[in-house]
């Protein structure tokens, strides 16, 4: 369950750096942006999105300001700061690699001996 | 569109909110749901319950996002707290060494300040406070025997009494006795050694509850008779003479001709209270003397648990008062006395030194906490428009404060960091003042201690002295300053009173001191002037000990003794010999009862009198009075006449309106002791110390008569430059077994006893006058910079006439009316604080006027002199330099 918990957390830290490698966008911004991309298939409690991007904020990955939002009311946008573009490569490559792992045992043909 | 009101827009501007930041953010998420599901054509029920549907547990989130955001707030605020304090450290730092001068002057007045204090508390903690190395040291008690009619208050237990008070007491979970420390002939092979050895009931270890460095302690059974004689060494004795060989346990020495096992080594630091022995041979209290008049033991105890000082003296005068009722002729009118080991180590004058001197030195901080504060605010003078900008530009008050108060802080820590420097030196120099005549001075060292003594020091006087200039350079009105335009003035009225009473102050506590210098150097000139009865210019004491195995044989003893004499007065240099029992301020003093036999007293209240044994010559020898009748001669001999001499104190107390020469007196017991006659008056002597008021009954007699085997030697000399040679030489040829004597001069013993107040009086001479250097240093750069504030003043008074003079009278003046108050302050604290010197001095009174008047006089004159310089500067002042600066 921990595991599963981290997981998760992984998971939607690594969307929310991808979705803002686009450029500055507050937080609703990003929950649509997830959903669309997805087809809305891993249908993501928004709420976790919040505690993920104050932690990001926290260790630097991104920052934060107010600003206006496209329908003119206070909004808090997110940036990418440099650490977050690299630490985003980074989970991309784990990511990956990971992927790809997992991807070669299920299609894989051979019985284990 | 939107509900929220417009000034919450702009709220942001004014303060950060964490918490409505995240309250805020997730709203706006949830309406943005829900302007998305209407637009979509749910209702507007609908459209909420489903964006919370989607988002979920709303309240979670919101906890977990505030808890993020409260420790983000709070690594912030200590980043900043650190980031400000860096910037106040760099800030000071840069402005100290801008101005060197000030900086330079704080520094060396703390540092002096510090130091003093860091040097003494060293004593103080080595000499006082730093535990002795023993098991629960405060537990450990000394006893005593006291007998109160006859004045006597620390004696010896006899071995009878303190059986009794050990297996009857309820109070000491162990009691052990020892000897008194003796010379005896240590050999290990070579040349005998003179070392102090002392004989102790081996419980005595236990009792202290310290273990062996190297084999093993004394036991009882080392204690049994017969058992194989055996000694334990001090770590000192075992460096020095054995060159720390750690084979020595199981080795065989020779101790007063007799072998001995060494079967252990104490640690360093390890001795018996009491006694300055360091080996230590095993007794056994069960088979001493029955007798309880034979008094020669020292006792300690260790209380037991809980049990105070108080119940323990009420439980054991129930003993000693049982004791006096069973056996009267030796019990009647003794008691109990006891103090605690701390106490006893270090005398009550040392301790007293030691207070007194952390009292001083603490007035020097104060001094230079003072002068610091000066030209601390001096400077926050000078710094006004700096400060009054910094305060416009938005610093808060506590800001600047705070920035001020690092600055002082960080000369503290410089000024402490030399100040131990000085302590160092300091420490190194009391070790010289204080040589062997301090108790535990080895003891004192710079240690972990001492620096965080010296470290709170600091801090807090930074705190003493960098507080008031602080809060008042943030309270100006910065309008004012920034208005001035370039003019930095005073900083008014208040900085001015301020100025001067730090000025009093310096000069009241400097009086204090120099007062204390004053009568403890009275105290001294009174003491060295006393009058000791003899010559003791150029008499020297050599303890000597007839051989082993003569004490059987009285005419061998005294053989001995007349065969040294008759050798030494033949040495060149030595112009007169006498051999007297314990020699002026060399030995322990020794004590008869007697009594008149055409006066017999009740046996409890027999009086008595101290007495020495000499030979013929040795009232020449040290010029001592003969007011009656004759000296001892050589025909007074064993078999012949008993006779003695007494003192003139002795005469006039017990044979007062009498001739007593011819008169008899009976010595030790009533009815059966010695009856000698009385041939002669002789002056009276001081043996022990120059400060006793009263003369003791003094009897004298003949070696011939009544030989002892420990005698001295004394000798008068004119030329003492290969004397020890010589002597060492005339006692091997008496007897090669006995090892080579030490030679003390009188004169030098005398100066010892006064080693508790030379040891005060040096110090304090010194503190005090570095008191004064400060005071004076304080007086003039106030004044001076009275004068540099009034400069504009005083030009335009010259200005329009008025008389130099006048001017020099105002500037004099005003330093002469700050010297009388802190002079008449200064004296009404001297009074209150001189009592705690009365156990130091001698023949003075603690409110001496003399030395008052004095040190008054001094220091007015010394305020005056230091405002002349500036107050001359004043008069020079020219109108023009005046009106044009602006600085």
């Amino acid at each position: 369950m921990a595991t599963d918990l981290e997981f998760k957390r992984g998971a939607i830290e690594l969307l929310v750096l991808k979705t803002l490698s686009w450029g500055p966008m507050h937080g609703y911004a990003i929950a649509r942006w997830i959903q669309d991309t997805t087809d809305d298939a891993l249908r993501v409690e928004e709420g976790s999105l919040y505690p993920a991007l104050h932690r990001l904020e926290d260790k630097g990955a991104i920052e934060a300001s107010w600003g206006l939002s496209e329908n003119n009311r206070q909004a808090k946008f997110y940036t990418l700061t440099p650490r977050g573009r690299q630490a985003l490569r980074a989970e991309i490559d784990d990511w990956t690699r990971y992927a790809a792992a997992i991807a070669k045992v299920i299609s894989a043909t051979r019985q284990p001996a | 569109m939107s509900d929220e009101p417009l000034w919450r827009r702009y709220r942001r501007f004014l303060r950060p909110d964490p918490r409505r930041d995240v309250d805020d953010e997730i709203a706006f998420h949830l309406q943005m749901r829900i302007d998305e599901y209407e637009r979509s054509g749910h209702s507007s029920t609908d459209a909420r319950e489903e964006a919370m549907r989607r988002f979920g547990n709303v309240n979670a989130v919101l906890d977990e996002c505030h808890d993020i955001g409260r420790h983000r707030a709070e690594r912030g605020r200590r980043r900043w707290r650190w980031q400000s304090f860096g910037q106040d450290v760099r800030v000071g730092l840069r402005g100290l060494a801008s101005n060197r001068g000030f900086a330079l002057g704080v520094i060396l007045t703390m540092a002096i300040g510090i130091g003093a204090n860091a040097a003494v508390f060293s004593v103080a903690y080595g000499v006082l406070l730093r535990p002795l190395p023993y098991r629960d040291p405060d537990a450990l008690v000394r006893l005593w025997t006291r007998n109160v009619p006859r004045a006597v208050e620390f004696f010896s237990v006899s071995p009878a009494d303190f059986r009794e008070w050990r297996s009857q007491n309820r109070v000491f979970s162990a009691m052990a006795a020892y000897d008194r420390q003796r010379d005896v002939a240590l050999r290990r092979g070579g040349e005998p050694e003179v070392v102090q050895a002392a004989r102790v009931s081996p419980d005595i270890f236990s009792l202290l509850g310290t273990e062996a460095l190297l084999g093993r302690r004394l036991t009882g059974d080392d204690a049994r008779p017969g058992a194989p004689e055996t000694a334990v060494l001090g770590y000192y004795l075992w460096q020095t003479r054995f060159g720390s060989d750690s084979a020595i346990v199981g080795r065989q020495v020779s101790l007063d001709g007799a072998t001995v096992t060494i079967v252990g080594v104490m640690p360093p630091r390890f001795t018996i209270p009491g006694t300055s022995a360091l080996v230590w041979q095993p007794m056994s209290i069960d088979t001493a003397p029955a007798d309880h008049a034979n008094r020669y033991l020292r006792v300690l105890g260790r209380l037991a648990p809980g049990v105070t000082l108080e119940r323990a003296r009420a439980d054991l005068e129930v003993i000693t008062a049982r004791l006096a009722r069973e056996h009267p002729a030796s019990n009647e009118g003794w008691t109990i006395n006891m103090l605690m080991v701390s106490e006893s180590i270090v005398g009550t004058q040392f301790r007293r030194a030691v207070l007194v001197l952390v009292g001083v030195v603490a007035f020097v901080l104060l001094i230079a906490c003072a002068n610091a504060a000066n030209l601390q605010l001096a400077r926050a003078t000078a710094r006004r428009r700096e400060m009054a900008l910094r305060a416009a530009l938005g610093a808060s008050r506590g800001r600047i404060v705070t920035q001020l108060l690092t600055e002082s802080a960080l000369l503290s820590m410089i000024a402490g960091a030399v100040g131990v420097g000085l302590a160092y030196g300091g420490i190194i120099l009391l070790r010289k003042v204080g040589d062997t005549t301090v108790p535990r001075l080895d003891d004192v060292q710079l240690d972990a201690p001492v620096l965080l003594f010296s470290i709170v020091v600091a801090l807090g006087c930074s705190l003493l002295f960098g507080l008031v200039p602080a809060l008042q350079a943030s309270r100006a009105d910065v309008g004012e300053i920034l208005k001035e335009g370039g003019r930095s003035g005073d900083t008014g009225r208040g900085g001015r009173r301020i100025r001067s009473a730090l000025v009093v102050a310096e000069i009241a506590l400097s009086l204090m001191l120099l007062v204390g210098a004053g009568l403890l150097l009275r105290s001294f000139a009174r003491l060295q002037a006393v009058d000791v009865g003899f010559d003791p210019r150029g008499a020297m004491v050599v303890p000597l000990q007839a051989p082993e195995g003569s004490s059987k044989e009285p005419e061998q003893m005294a053989g001995f003794y007349n065969d040294v004499l008759a050798r030494a007065r033949a040495l060149p240099g030595v112009a007169d010999a006498a051999v007297v029992s314990s020699a002026p301020f060399a030995g322990p003093n020794t004590g008869l009862s007697f009594v008149r036999p055409d006066r017999p007293v009740d046996p409890g209240l027999l009086p008595d009198a101290d007495f020495r044994v000499i030979t013929p010559g040795y009232l020449r020898s040290l010029r001592i009075p003969l007011h009656q009748g004759r000296d001892f001669s050589a025909s007074d001999r064993a078999g012949s006449p008993q006779v003695a001499l007494i003192s003139h104190a002795m005469a006039r107390r017990y044979w007062p309106n009498e001739n007593p020469i011819g008169s008899s007196v009976r010595t030790g017991d009533a009815a059966k002791g010695t009856v000698y006659t009385i041939v002669g008056v002789v002056g009276d002597v001081r043996y022990q110390s120059l400060d006793t008021p009263e003369m003791r009954p003094m009897l004298y007699l003949t070696a011939d008569q009544a030989p002892r085997r420990t005698m001295s030697l004394l000798l008068r000399t004119t030329n003492t430059s290969s004397l020890a040679v010589a002597l060492r030489g005339v006692v091997s040829a008496v007897d090669p077994s006995l090892p080579p004597p030490s030679m003390f001069e009188i004169e030098q013993l005398i100066r010892g006893t006064m080693a508790a107040r030379r040891f005060a009086l040096v110090l304090l001479a010194i503190f005090a006058g570095t008191a004064l250097v400060l005071a004076v240093v304080g007086i003039y750069s106030v004044m001076a910079y009275a004068v540099r504030q009034q400069t504009r003043e005083l030009g335009i008074r010259v200005a329009l006439g008025a008389p130099r003079r006048s001017l020099l009278a105002g500037v004099v003046g005003r330093a002469a009316r700050l010297a009388a108050m802190g002079v008449v302050l200064g004296a009404l604290g001297a009074i209150m604080l001189t009592d705690s010197l009365s156990g130091l001095l001698f023949g003075v009174e603690p409110t001496d006027p003399r030395t008052f008047v004095g040190v008054a006089l001094l220091l007015a004159t010394v305020a005056v002199a230091a405002s002349l310089f500036p107050a001359w500067s004043a008069m020079r002042a020219d109108p023009m330099v005046a009106l044009h600066r602006s600085d």
